[in-house]
C-alpha cells in the first residue's frame, strides 16, 4: 500500500462521511445547533470546504471558494444560525464533491511528489512538504466530519425521523 | 515523508482532541446522551480504545483490554446508559494514553515490517485485529476510522459543559 493509496483511502472515508450526513436534509436543517458552544453544519460543511482548497491549491489545482467565503467558514469565524450569513447547503455540497474528485485524481495519477515544498501562500499550511500538508488536513476534516454525526442525528430528530 | 509518519500525525491530533474533550469531566458527564441516535462519550472513548489495542495487537505491541471490557464496546455493541454495564471514565482515560504511548512510540521508531501479515490466533475479537491482510491496511483503515469518532467528542464535550454549568 503507497501513500498516495492510504491518502486516497482516507479522503474517500471522509467524503463518504459528509454524503452520508447531508443525505436528505434541507438548508434550514443544517442551521440546528446542538447544547453548547458547537457549531452547525453548514459551518462545518463550509469550514470543510475552506481547508479542501487549501489541499487543492497545495497541489496546484484549481480553488472554489472566494475570500468572503474564508472569512465566513474560516478558522475562528463566527458561528453561522439562522438569519446570519452563509452559503446554501446544496452549494457547499457541489463545492466538497468537486474538490474531493480533483485531489482524489490527482492522488491516482501516480505522479503524486509528496515531498515536494508546499507553496507558502496558502490560507493555511501545515508542515514544510505536500506530504505533512495533507496529512494534517485529512486528519484535521476528518474530525470535523465525526462532528456532523450528531448533527445529522439533531436535524432527522427535527424531521421526525430520529429516536430509532 | 514515510508512511508512518501520516498515521503518527494523525494519531497525534487525535490524542490532542481527546484530551481536550476529557479534560474536567467525571464518569457521570461521559454517560451524556445528545438528541438522537448517537453514542456517549464513555462508548466512543471505549471504541477508540478497542480499536487502538487491536492495531497494538497486529503490530506486536502489549495491548491493555480485556476480553470484558473490549466486548462492551465493539462495532455494533449495546448502547452504554447509566444502568448498563461501562468500563470506569478515569480509566477509559488511562486506556487513551497507555495505546497513543504504545502505537506512536512504534510509529515513531521507523518499523519496517509495515507489509507483514495481521495476526492468525486472536484468542478473542478486538477491534480489526487480524481482520486486514497486511499491517499497513489495518493502519490505513483505523486511523481514520479513529479520527471521525475523535469529531463526536467534540459536541459531547460540549453537552457535558452545560450540564456541569446547571449544576
Amino acid at each position: 500500500m503507497e501513500l498516495s493509496q492510504i491518502f486516497s483511502l482516507l479522503l474517500a472515508r471522509n467524503q463518504s462521511g459528509i454524503e452520508a450526513s447531508y443525505d436528505g436534509i434541507e438548508h434550514a436543517d443544517s442551521l440546528l445547533q446542538l447544547p453548547g458552544c458547537s457549531n452547525c453544519m453548514n459551518w462545518i460543511l463550509g469550514h470543510l470546504a475552506v481547508y479542501r482548497d487549501a489541499m487543492l491549491a497545495a497541489i496546484g489545482e484549481k480553488t472554489y471558494v472566494s475570500s468572503r467565503e474564508e472569512d465566513l467558514y474560516g478558522y475562528g469565524s463566527q458561528p453561522v444560525g439562522q438569519g446570519s450569513q452563509c452559503n446554501d447547503l446544496g452549494v457547499l455540497v457541489d463545492v466538497l464533491e468537486n474538490g474531493y474528485a480533483v485531489i482524489n485524481d490527482w492522488l491516482n495519477c501516480n505522479q503524486s511528489d509528496f515531498t515536494k515544498i508546499s507553496p507558502t501562500d496558502l490560507y493555511v499550511r501545515k508542515g514544510e512538504t505536500i506530504g505533512e500538508h495533507l496529512a494534517h488536513l485529512v486528519a484535521h476534516e476528518a474530525i470535523h466530519v465525526g462532528e456532523l454525526n450528531a448533527l445529522r442525528e439533531v436535524a432527522l430528530v427535527s424531521l421526525g425521523k430520529g429516536w430509532k | 515523508m514515510n508512511r508512518t509518519e501520516v498515521f503518527a500525525i494523525i494519531f497525534k491530533r487525535n490524542q490532542g482532541a481527546i484530551m481536550h474533550a476529557v479534560d474536567g469531566l467525571s464518569h457521570a458527564e461521559g454517560l451524556l446522551q445528545l438528541p438522537g441516535d448517537s453514542n456517549c462519550m464513555n462508548w466512543v472513548l471505549g471504541h477508540i480504545a478497542t480499536y487502538r489495542d487491536g492495531m497494538l495487537a497486529d503490530i506486536g505491541v502489549e495491548e491493555y483490554m480485556s476480553e470484558e471490557e473490549t466486548s462492551l464496546y465493539g462495532s455494533g455493541s449495546s448502547p452504554i446508559t447509566p444502568d448498563s454495564p461501562s468500563v470506569d471514565f478515569d480509566r477509559l482515560v488511562e486506556l487513551q494514553k497507555l495505546t497513543f504511548d504504545g502505537l506512536y512510540g512504534w510509529l515513531t521508531s521507523n518499523p519496517t515490517d509495515l507489509e507483514k501479515e495481521t495476526r492468525s490466533d486472536m484468542p478473542f475479537k478486538k477491534g480489526y485485529a487480524g481482520y486486514w491482510e497486511s499491517v499497513i491496511e489495518h493502519l490505513a483503515q483505523m486511523t481514520g476510522h479513529e479520527s471521525v469518532h475523535v469529531g463526536e467528542l467534540s459536541a459531547l464535550h460540549e453537552l457535558a459543559k452545560v450540564s456541569m454549568t446547571g449544576k
